[in-house]
């Protein structure tokens, strides 16, 4: 049974690629996508996906935000920030805010399942 | 005990950290980032051990008297002017104390001076007595009670680019089972140091054993250890030896060593038989992973990735850019690219050099960018890559370009050139000659660049590498530097994949590879005798190029190449991995569209075939037709 996954990240093609790892997985399966932290909290609701990816810096709402009002709705939520080099002060601060765990751009395909298969696995 | 042998390498490695002192003083003085200090008082520590653990007392003192002023400077004390000119004559009566120990094998005769310099920091304020200070933060401070009876050592991994976040994430864990369990150092240390081992004080506990277990498991973690609190009475100074410098050599040797191991194993089973594989096929497994891990660990001590030096490289543009008045930002590509850890350190100069040359040259300001129909933001561009030869370092600007013209009556009125010979140069030479030192167009001087426009550090240092310096420009839309170095030891990412099930394994650089496409959900049609792959709404041409049969179960790549994109249908695909390419030899290396052989994790040799031959090749047969 596939896990379902929420992406969310302002880039169209960042979400395309998250999206080609993890449906050549096998065992991911995306069941939306959000462009912004305000469009996330929204399908979260909806959708009640089994993981989130998100983009940290983003429009509107960002992924840190984000990433709290869903843990106030959903305090089993299992959120994992994408971050660029550079940003490991808001990655610290993404985790202290209940994030599970991180990747950071650019992506590698092992890298990321390493992380989500941990996270959904803990 | 005979420190004599240990006298080359003290002389380099103290002449290395010197060298950077030096640079980042000399920043100092031009106001440059604070955060430099923590710099500067790691390399002056490390002076100092190193000095003290060869019995050189007069450089130990004066390093440490220098680390006991960047201390300040660390705390928060703003450096003064007077005080960084002391420390730079310091640090020249350091390298004098160097000189000494490499001429007489003793500091002695350098003595003088250097209490002369020592003299000169205490009277601009450095504090008194040596051996006052407690130990830095890059050692774990001595826990001043003990919290527990264990200890849970972890290491994360080299690769890792955000290791403090990796820590946290860690500590998250452990604090699920042992909440109230102390981390040390301390997240904003490790933040600080770009630390990578932590300590968690734990109970004696029976859970320890399956937190380790677990925390081992975890993304970016290379390793974990229980260990007993000891009494606490570990010097400050015990870990002199926190880093070790190897020969290339021979970790090379224990890479092959290691590969052999794993052929060895691949080997042994394959001549076991059916049934001796199903009774052994456990251990086997466990066997290969182990050896695996081992391979994978050597390859990371022995390579680094191009990731922090990126990070540093943005941090310059930024700096300098808010202190020009100019907006600019640095992206990266191929930043992952790993590179032997020696070779990076002498790259990092030259880039340094580079970038600060195109803000403060390339990159126009504001009024300049908006009249000449430019974003308002500069660009720069870095990119690593590797072809079957050379690492290719490539910085690109947005800016105002280099203009040919103005070095060619610029190196006429230097009396350089007469106006007869620059006139028989073409571009590609007259902007070598920016190389030449002290070489400027610029009238005035910049106190960013210094003087002239310094690109003959920079090809210096390339061709102490082996390599050379390309400049490409085009007046008014920028400039292009490729550090071009020819190097044995880069590792290229590649993509393993075969036409064959269970035959030849074949790669290609994943820099090549933007999509994989399984043939099972994207259909492929045909448009005459064009062969195509349905990509959503749009259409891929599908290279005429193939080793065996690929069906519904096969993948197509899309390779990403200068023009357009094509994909290249394959059987399997199997995965990304770091490997050593490696020239292939007669006849074999007539044959263009293989750029080597590469020894992967397995054992075996697979081609590495380069995608932008295949597809030129196939493209001019096609039009041939």
């Amino acid at each position: 049974m596939p896990h379902r996954v929420l992406i969310v990240d302002d880039a169209m093609f960042m979400r395309a690629m998250i999206r080609d790892i993890l449906v050549n997985s096998n065992r991911y399966e995306v069941v939306g996508e959000a462009s912004n932290g305000q469009e996330c909290v929204e399908l979260y609701g909806r959708l009640r996906p089994d993981l989130v990816t998100m983009d940290i810096v983003m429009p509107q709402m960002d992924g840190i935000e984000a990433t709290r009002e869903i843990l106030k709705a959903d305090s089993r939520a299992r959120v994992v920030m994408c971050s660029a080099l550079g940003q490991e002060a808001l990655v610290i601060e993404s985790i202290a805010a209940g994030a599970k765990d991180f990747i950071v751009k650019p992506f590698s395909a092992e890298k990321v399942l390493k992380v989500l298969d941990a996270v959904v696995s803990a | 005990m005979d420190l004599d042998k240990y006298r080359e390498l003290y002389l380099s490695e103290s002449r290395e950290h010197l060298s950077r002192l030096r640079g980042l003083l000399e920043d100092l003085l031009k106001g440059s980032g604070i955060e430099s200090v923590h710099d500067l008082f790691r390399h002056a520590h490390s002076l100092k051990g190193m000095a003290a653990s060869m019995g050189f007392t007069a450089t130990g003192d004066l390093a440490h008297s220098l680390e006991n002023l960047f201390d300040l400077w660390r705390k928060g004390s703003p450096p003064l002017p007077p005080q960084v000119e002391a420390a730079l004559r310091a640090s020249d009566a350091l390298e004098a104390l160097l000189d000494a120990v490499r001429d007489t094998a003793s500091d002695e005769l350098a003595a003088p001076e250097a209490a002369a310099a020592g003299e000169g920091l205490r009277v601009t304020g450095a504090p008194e007595a040596p051996g006052s200070r407690p130990a830095p933060p890059a050692t774990p401070p001595p826990s001043p009670e003990p919290s527990g009876a264990l200890r849970l050592a972890v290491s994360i991994d080299g690769a890792s680019v955000l290791p403090a976040a990796r820590v946290l994430v860690v500590a998250q864990k452990v604090r699920e089972v042992f909440p109230e369990a102390r981390m040390d150092p301390d997240l904003a240390t490790l933040q600080q140091t770009n630390g990578r081992q932590v300590q968690f004080h734990l109970p004696e506990d029976p859970r320890v054993r399956d937190l380790a277990r677990a925390v081992e498991s975890l993304p970016e973690v290379a390793a974990v250890s229980i260990q007993r609190a000891s009494g606490g009475d570990r010097a400050p100074e015990a870990t002199i030896v926190r880093d070790l410098r190897v020969p290339a050599r021979d970790l090379d040797a224990l890479l092959n060593q290691t590969a052999d191991l794993l052929h060895g194993l691949n080997q042994f089973e394959a001549g076991l038989g059916e049934s001796g594989r199903r009774a052994h096929g456990l251990w086997l497994d466990a066997h290969r992973a182990r050896l695996g891990r081992l391979y994978d660990q050597v390859l990371t001590i022995r390579l680094v990735p191009f990731e922090p030096l990126v990070e540093h490289l943005q941090r310059t543009v930024r700096e300098l850019g808010s202190r020009l008045g100019k907006r600019a930002r640095l992206e990266a590509a191929g930043a992952e690219e790993k590179l032997d850890r020696g070779l990076l350190e002498r790259l990092r100069d030259p880039l340094l050099h580079l970038v600060r040359n195109a803000l403060d040259h390339g990159i126009e300001d504001a009024a300049g960018r908006a009249a000449a129909g430019k974003p308002a933001d500069g660009l720069l561009r870095i990119e690593v890559r590797r072809d079957a030869e050379a690492l290719l370092v490539t910085l690109t600007d947005d800016g105002r370009g280099i203009n040919a013209e103005e070095i060619r009556q610029a190196a006429v009125e230097r009396g350089i050139l007469t106006a007869q010979e620059s006139s028989l140069l073409d571009e590609a030479r007259l902007f070598d000659l920016l190389t030449l030192p002290a070489f400027s167009t610029r009238r005035e001087v910049t106190e960013v660049s210094g003087r002239g426009v310094g690109l003959d550090v920079v090809r210096a240092a390339v061709e102490s590498l082996g390599g050379h310096l390309e400049i490409r420009s085009a007046p008014g839309r920028g400039s292009v530097f490729t550090l071009v170095i020819p190097s044995a030891v880069a590792l290229t990412r590649v993509l393993v994949f075969a036409w064959d099930p269970g035959g030849a394994r074949f790669c290609l650089p994943a820099s090549q590879v933007s999509r994989i496409y399984p043939l099972s959900s994207h259909a492929l049609t045909w448009s005459g005798s064009r062969q195509l792959l349905v990509d959503g709404e749009s259409l891929l041409p599908v290279l005429p190029w193939r080793l065996g049969p690929v069906g519904r179960d096969g993948f197509g790549l899309r390779l990403t190449l200068e023009g357009a994109d094509r994909v290249l249908l394959v059987g399997s695909v199997f995965q990304i991995e770091r490997v050593v390419i490696q020239p292939l030899g007669p006849p074999l290396d007539m044959v263009p569209e293989w750029m080597g052989g590469a020894l992967l994790a397995t054992g075996e040799v697979a081609y590495v075939l380069d995608g932008r031959v295949v597809a030129r090749r196939s493209e001019e047969e096609a039009h041939a037709l």
